[in-house]
């Protein structure tokens, strides 16, 4: 056991080298994957952004029936759990679903769809409560001075501009970290190129490679991968902290 | 004259709470008509009504000739875009001074060098030239204050809505906004402005409403409201620090510890009556005065106790009959004269035409 032990040690330093290596030489594999991760994250952030925000301005700017529910509703799909919004979108995709016939299932898209539904509870949920945070004061403040329902809408958007960012960024965070819902609606895809013998990620992201890695035994790759989602995570962390800083 | 507002039959509801009551008012173009009540009693309920931001229960609200709860679309904008209020916390976007007070011309789509010469106008109005660089956030409660003036001053509205406007601010401050908001009147500009500080009122008002429980007591010129109150709770919010029961009889009012003579009397013989005396309407008698019987309405007293009130008069507390106090205000050059100190007895007379009855 002990022996035992010590091997691994050696067995942990030998990948760990290897990955930096993987990192260093900028590998195809390793490359397209974070590519493949960054535009479908990134994707679905964005497709996101267009609805929550408004989304957000709408159920914060005005008072209506049901209001409370609605946002105890966005709160509680803020954590939805990734594997179940996996399997429902599969469900609805595959072949045999009730949107089969779109014939998404294991693309790109199935991957936005699923992160898309994953992110929005977050984006809106955060920008509801950084809009409230604007407070009523400025709301009157803006319409004393003249402004009409857009005019007041857009400022108080300005105001909660720093807020809003925070969302997107804790959105894409989440988007990036997450594996279970990619994994069943995306397939995990890799095409192998025979003439350079080289594997370039179709569906794969960092997160679905690496247990895929892991469980190969290719723990070099699986550490590279792993270095490079930490990495993007924390940067984006900073990022939002130091947002919030400014504040 | 013109009416800026008309307000007819307003009511206004918080859950229970009635915050107004059947208030009625016309106020006049050019006026500095001011809204004088203790806190909670409906001031900055009935500006936010007139301003359109909140909406009375049952009641009606002209601007000039615009029914401000019926009105809508362009009409409704228009009027709403020829006032501004000033709010008591002062919010203010978090952005540059110049980006502050430039707000509302931006909105109304004025063109950017006309922006730049009214937004510099409004700065020195204020006297806050030279800060359109700065942060908003970094000003300090009083230049917060004065910017948040800047920001309605720009659209040269007809008229302006002050809540509170020197209720967070030291003495020094309050004086400079006072004079802001002389100049601003000055400009043509209808003002309307809220406080609970007699003294802001007395010195600012042309004309005085006196709010208490949404219920307005008394309306005037400022000499009714604080030599001739018309209630007990106006003429205590007022300073009138002396306040006794009487009687009416022919030729005096009697009071349990004075008789005091007057040929003027509207009541009728054995009403009983309020007698109000301000403080510094009451003269004190020196010992070597000639023709000491001449004065009128003459008591003794011991003083018990003296307060400095504000810079030029000090406070006597003076007891008659072994309980009864009588406050007395004279000028401190007086005091230091008459070598008058805490313990001393002193004679004292109300002049006939310094009372108040009610």
């Amino acid at each position: 056991m002990f022996k035992g032990g010590i091997l691994n040690m050696n067995f942990l330093i030998d990948g760990f080298l290897k990955a930096i290596a993987l990192i260093l030489s900028n590998d195809p594999y390793v490359m397209s994957i974070t590519a493949v991760s960054i535009k479908i994250s990134g994707t679905a952030v964005i497709i996101s952004i267009l609805f929550s925000i408004p989304t957000a301005i709408l159920i914060s700017t005005n008072k209506f029936r049901g209001k409370k529910f609605i946002i105890s509703l966005i709160n509680t799909a803020m954590s939805l759990p990734p594997v179940v919004v996996g399997l429902i979108v599969f469900l609805m995709l595959v072949p045999a679903g009730p949107l089969g016939i779109l014939q998404l299932i294991f693309t790109p898209a199935a991957m936005i769809i699923a992160q898309f539904i994953l992110v929005t509870p977050i984006i809106t949920g955060i920008s509801i409560a950084s809009i409230n945070s604007v407070g009523q004061s400025i709301r009157d403040t803006a319409f004393t001075l003249g402004g009409t329902k857009k005019d007041i809408s857009l400022i108080i958007l300005k105001e909660a501009k720093v807020g809003i960012i925070i969302a997107v960024l804790a959105g894409f965070g989440r988007a990036i970290a997450e594996v279970g819902a990619i994994l069943i609606a995306g397939g995990n895809v890799a095409f192998w190129d025979a003439e350079t013998d080289t594997y370039s990620s179709y569906t794969r992201t960092l997160t679905t490679a690496i247990t895929l890695e892991t469980s190969k035994g290719d723990i070099s790759t699986s550490i590279a991968l792993g270095i490079i989602v930490l990495s993007i995570a924390l940067s984006v962390n900073l990022l939002s902290n130091r947002l919030q800083d400014r504040e | 004259m013109a009416h800026i507002f008309k307000i007819r039959d307003l009511y206004k509801k918080y859950n229970e709470k009635q915050v107004l009551n059947d208030i009625n008012i016309n106020i006049d173009v050019g006026e500095i008509f001011c809204i004088l009540g203790p806190s909670g009693a409906g001031k900055t309920t009935l500006l936010r009504i007139l301003n359109s931001i909140e909406k009375p229960d049952s009641g009606r609200v002209f601007f000039k000739k615009t029914n401000l709860l019926t009105s809508r679309g362009k009409e409704f904008l228009n009027s709403r875009r020829k006032m501004a209020m000033v709010f008591q916390d002062g919010a203010v976007f978090n952005s540059s001074v110049y980006d502050n007070v430039s707000y509302g011309l931006k909105i109304r789509g004025i063109n950017k060098d006309e922006i730049r010469k009214r937004v510099n106008e409004s700065l020195k109005i204020v006297g806050l030239e030279g800060y359109s660089g700065r942060r908003a956030h970094t000003l300090s409660g009083g230049e917060k204050q004065r910017m948040t003036f800047a920001m309605t001053v720009v659209l040269k509205p007809d008229v302006l809505l002050f809540d509170e406007p020197t209720a967070s601010l030291d003495p020094i401050n309050e004086k400079i906004i006072e004079s802001i908001i002389r100049r601003i009147n000055d400009l043509g500009i209808t003002i309307i402005f809220t406080t609970h500080k007699q003294e802001e009122a007395l010195s600012l008002a042309t004309r005085i409403a006196v709010i208490n429980k949404g219920v307005f007591e008394q309306i005037g010129p400022p000499e009714d409201i604080f030599y001739r109150p018309n209630s007990v709770f106006i003429a205590r919010f007022v300073g009138v620090e002396n306040i006794f029961k009487g009687i009416i009889r022919s030729n005096s009012i009697d009071l349990d510890w004075i008789r005091l003579k007057t040929p003027v009397i509207t009541k009728k013989i054995g009403d009983k009556v309020t007698v109000c005396i301000r403080p510094e309407e009451i003269f004190l008698i020196r010992n070597d005065a000639t023709h000491r019987n001449d004065y009128p309405n003459q008591f003794n007293g011991n003083i018990t106790r003296m307060s400095p009130q504000g810079k030029a008069l000090i406070r006597l507390f003076i007891k008659v009959n072994k309980r009864l106090i009588v406050k007395v205000d004279v000028p401190r050059h007086v005091v230091n004269h008459m070598d008058i100190e805490v313990g001393k007895e002193i004679t004292a007379s109300i002049n006939h035409e310094s009372l108040h009855v009610i």
